[in-house]
């Protein structure tokens, strides 16, 4: 099974954050990818196509919304898991953006690195979004 | 002639007429003094014939004129008038009482013809030429209509015109008489009793002329009197005759020349008497003794043939001494020199001739008793005459004069009744006439009267409506001036005030558009004007990128329109050019007296608002994102070297770093609570209000408290009520609103302590929500400033942003919710939050 780790991509431009998530995923037992901006972490997840995606919202070149929304277009991407990160409770406004989009959301600021562990696991165990 | 007619055109004729009477005249006078020199003879008819000739002579003239009567000019008139009546008077009547009452013999005949004939045209004409001459100012003025002497003047000389021409009618009457009769003493051998007579009759019948010129010319000139006193405004002022005097002095005056005529009559019938007795006596002398005897009288004389036959021929007439040489005896009247009966007788034997002549004037002295006798009687006759005349003038006149005082009484105004008169002639009828005719009027006025009265008040009414009109008229001036005043300034407002304004008429027709408005709407004011303002103008719900077109019911113009009330709102028009902008809309309906005559939307433009609403919302993102951020970074790396998941620390450093967690938690909430805080007051909290599980959001914040609530020992009693409606909130604001009142209940109940939560309906249209603790609660002085913001309680050492409670009540007050709570220190707090079920407001930005 060590062939077939679950992979997740961390889409993060706070480099600090980036590396503790990465340090936690691994020490989970993931196999870790992170991009710091929007528009390779966008192409990183088309091209490795992870099991799950941690999106922050905040990203250079490509924001996390337009990610989102480009992924759904994807054959691939429409059924990827993705986990939102972000930092304001805006939450109203990403579903406006995204319609019925199913994802889940974390605040960060809110959350330990304990509870976005767990919330991975849980949704890499649970069944793909249809 | 222009001295007869007003004009010349009837001149040649005139003149023919005038040729002809000359020609005639010429003819009769040549005659007449034929007649005197003996060539021709004058008989007792042919001196009447020949002066009724002259008058016939005057026939045509006179015809002519009464056709062209009207063309006689007033002056025309007059000569017409005195110039026939001098023919009629003096050609016809005069000559023939001539002939009765005065003695002429063959001579004097033919001078009396003569002088008849001669003296009409000559002093006839100087009478007429003298009245024209007093005649002529008047004359002036009838044809000019100027007066050159005054008008007082002019209306006497009006006045006095019929007894002016009256007395130089009696005047040129008189002196023609005594010219006529001294022609005859001096030419004829008049005698001077025959004198007297002949001027005795001048002057009587002058009186009667002078009357009837009087008359006359009074009438001709009534006219003109009129006119001049209306002209001038002499009316009354003027003396008059009235009827009385009129008729007393026409009385008087006819019968003093009547009595005057009878008595020269009288004087001839006693003359007769006198010469017929005269004569008999003196014939039975002759017969008896010869005409020697005969001399009657104190002057009587005999005279001798042919001894004394010179001084015979001094004393009597030609054919006197023609009938003594003819016969043997016999007794002839003679006029010359004096009256006399001249009787004579022939001697047979010696042929010599008596003469005796007897002065028949010698015997008037017996004829004085009988005439002063008969003139005692006539002055009898003529005082009961004139008596009489008196009597029935002034019973005439009286009714007369009572009919005239009552008249000016009734004409005076008052009503004064009309008395009868039973004159039983004209005065009479006058009288009942009259009466009808002042009852009438009467009638009429009191009718008038009454109807005046409702004029006058009408009037005065109308009087006063004017005056308070011009009143209001001036009221109304100042009035419209304020209001134009009013209207330049209001004018001036709309067009500078920076929100845009459209007016509209009660049926939604644009009355107006400020610059504003056409800016935000892209149309001009000439195009909207007179248009429903929906139908040009789409607008769309605001807030939804596809615009979704408002229902016209939906407008704010039609809610204004339809509500009458006042209506705040948010709206996107499309603009002409088909762009949209989104407008705040503030409509209000503008009434008077209940009646609605339009309304006006106030409208502000969004778009700038929105840019910089973005521009402030991605300040907060980015600020929250900034700060926050390494916030986090503390957090996780804090917790993974607190977890000694990377190695093994001793008590103290996990200590330290407990610390360092919980300053970073703090941070982070403060950082939150400052950002709720900046945009709930920056209006960039936009809340979306859905349907929302209210006993969900109350779990999950309870899950995130577990930790709190299991290490503080507190018991939790949730109580939900079955079947709960969904609260229509947005769901971000309500976790907010739960999570604040939640930890509060939490962070101020000590150790061990409960803290309750039920939630139960509340009416139709609200969910309640209880949130109780048995903590500190607030003392009473400070319970009003919860809600206030970096509100902290005196009576806690709790940390706290002091924001919490602001930010709910915030929130709750833009979801139309309510929040209250009760207090009891010491003992704890119950927050109420009623949350509604079926929002009103379906999205708003808190302000």
């Amino acid at each position: 099974m060590e062939e077939h780790k679950n992979t997740v991509l961390v889409i993060e431009d706070e480099e600090a954050l980036a590396k503790i998530l990465e340090d936690q995923l691994l020490l989970s037992g993931f196999s870790v990818r992170c991009e710091h901006n929007g528009k390779d972490g966008y192409e990183a997840a088309l091209a490795m196509k992870p099991d799950l995606i941690l999106l922050d919202l905040l990203l250079p070149k490509m924001n996390g919304m337009t990610v989102l929304r480009n992924l759904r277009k994807d054959p691939w991407g429409k059924n990827a898991r993705v986990i939102v990160l972000t930092n304001v409770n805006i939450l109203h406004e990403i579903a406006g953006a995204l319609g019925k989009d199913e994802f889940d959301y974390i605040v960060k600021s809110d959350h330990t690195v304990e509870d976005i562990i767990t919330k991975v696991k849980e949704r890499i165990l649970s069944p793909a979004t249809p | 002639m222009n001295l007869l007619y007003r004009n010349g055109t009837e001149k040649r004729r005139i003149i023919g007429f005038i040729l002809l009477l000359g020609v005639g005249f010429f003819c009769v006078a040549l005659y007449a003094l034929l007649a005197i020199l003996g060539y021709v003879p004058i008989s007792w008819w042919a001196f009447p014939a020949l002066l009724a000739f002259l008058v016939l002579l005057n026939l045509p003239l006179y015809f002519f004129a009464f056709q062209r009567r009207d063309g006689l000019a007033p002056r025309g008139q007059v000569i017409f008038i005195l110039w026939g009546g001098l023919l009629i008077w003096f050609w016809v009547f005069a000559p023939v009482y001539f002939l009765l009452t005065i003695n002429l013999n063959v001579l004097q005949l033919h001078w009396i013809t003569f002088a008849f004939v001669w003296e009409l045209p000559i002093i006839g004409g100087l009478f007429i030429g003298s009245c024209v001459l007093y005649f002529r100012h008047i004359q002036q003025f009838l044809e000019g209509g100027f007066s050159p002497i005054s008008p007082q003047a002019l209306y006497r000389r009006i006045m006095y015109f019929p007894l002016i021409v009256g007395l130089l009618t009696a005047a040129f009457m008189v002196a023609g008489y005594a010219i006529g009769g001294l022609q005859l003493v001096l030419f004829a051998h008049l005698p001077f009793v025959e004198f007297i007579k002949v001027l005795l009759n001048g002057v009587a019948l002058s009186l009667f002329l002078a009357i009837v010129y009087a008359f006359l010319l009074g009438r001709v000139l009534l006219s003109t009197r009129s006119r001049i006193e209306q002209e001038f405004g002499l009316f009354q002022k003027s003396p008059r005759l009235t009827i009385l005097q009129k008729s007393l002095i026409t009385s008087f005056i006819i019968l003093l020349g009547s009595f005057l005529l009878v008595d020269i009559i009288a004087f001839k019938a006693l003359h007769r008497v006198l010469r017929d007795q005269t004569y008999a006596r003196m014939e039975q002398i002759v017969r008896r003794e010869g005409a020697a005897g005969a001399a009657l009288g104190t002057r009587g004389e005999v005279l001798m043939l042919p001894r004394d036959a010179d001084q015979l021929g001094k004393q009597v007439s030609v054919e006197t001494l023609r009938a003594i040489a003819s016969g043997e005896r016999g007794i002839v009247d003679d006029l010359t020199r004096d009256v006399k009966l001249v009787a004579f007788s022939q001697d047979p034997a010696s042929g010599e001739k008596t003469v005796s002549l007897v002065y028949l004037t010698d015997f008037y002295r017996y004829l004085t008793v009988s005439f002063f006798s008969f003139l005692f009687a006539e002055l009898f006759i003529f005082c009961v005459a004139f008596g009489v005349v008196v009597f029935a003038a002034r019973s005439f006149s009286r009714s007369m004069r009572v009919l005239t005082a009552a008249a000016k009484k009734a004409a005076s105004g008052k009503h004064h009744p009309i008395p009868y008169s039973p004159t039983g002639d004209e005065v009479e009828e006058l009288s009942h006439a009259l009466r009808y005719f002042v009852q009438r009027t009467w009638e009429f006025e009191k009718r008038l009267e009454g109807k005046a009265e409702r004029v006058s008040q009408e009037l005065v009414k109308t009087e006063k409506q004017k005056e308070v009109l011009i009143g209001s008229n001036l009221l109304l001036e100042e009035r419209n001036r304020v209001l134009d005043e009013a209207r330049i300034r209001e004018e001036a407002l709309i067009e500078s005030i920076g929100n845009g304004i459209i007016v509209t008429d009660n049926a939604g027709r644009v009355v107006r558009a400020n610059r504003t408005a056409e800016q935000i709407l892209g149309w001009k004011e000439h195009e909207l004007s007179g248009k429903v303002f929906a139908n040009v103008i789409p607008a769309e719900q605001y807030g939804e990128e596809k615009g979704r077109p408002l229902m016209i019911e939906d407008r704010p113009l039609t809610q204004v329109l339809t509500s009458r009330g006042k209506i705040v709102g948010r709206y996107v028009y499309i603009r002409k050019n088909g762009t949209r902008v989104s407008v705040e809309v503030v409509g209000s309906p503008f009434m008077f007296k209940g009646e609605l005559f339009g309304a006006v939307l106030v409208m502000r433009d969004l778009t700038e608002e929105q840019v910089l609403d973005r521009v402030k919302q991605d300040f907060v993102s980015i600020a929250s994102h900034q700060l926050r951020t390494p916030l986090t970074t503390i957090s996780w790396y804090t917790e993974i070297l607190s977890s000694a998941s990377l190695g093994a620390i001793n008590e103290k450093q996990k200590e330290y770093l407990a610390s360092i967690y919980r300053a970073d938690r703090r941070m982070i909430q403060l950082v939150n609570a400052l950002l709720n805080v900046t945009r709930l007051e920056s209006g960039t909290f936009f809340v979306k209000a859905v349907p929302v599980d209210i006993v969900s959001i109350v779990r999950d914040t309870i899950e995130e408290m577990k930790e709190r609530l299991k290490s503080k020992r507190l018991y939790l009693g949730e109580e939900y009520e079955a079947s709960l409606p969904q609260v229509f909130m947005d769901p971000v604001a309500a976790q907010i609103i739960m999570q604040n009142i939640l930890s509060n209940a939490v962070k101020y109940t000590p150790d061990g302590g409960q803290v309750r939560i039920s939630i139960l309906r509340n009416g139709e249209h609200h969910v309640l929500c209880m949130v109780s603790d048995s903590g500190i609660g607030i003392t009473r002085e400070q319970q009003r400033q919860v809600f206030a913001k970096f509100f902290r309680a005196d009576n806690t050492k709790e940390e706290g942003t002091g924001l919490g409670l602001y930010i709910a009540k915030s929130l709750i007050d833009i979801s139309n919710g309510r929040i209250w709570f009760t207090s009891v220190e010491g003992k704890g707090t119950t927050f109420y939050l009623e949350l509604p079920v079926k929002g009103e407001v379906e999205e708003n930005t808190y302000e």
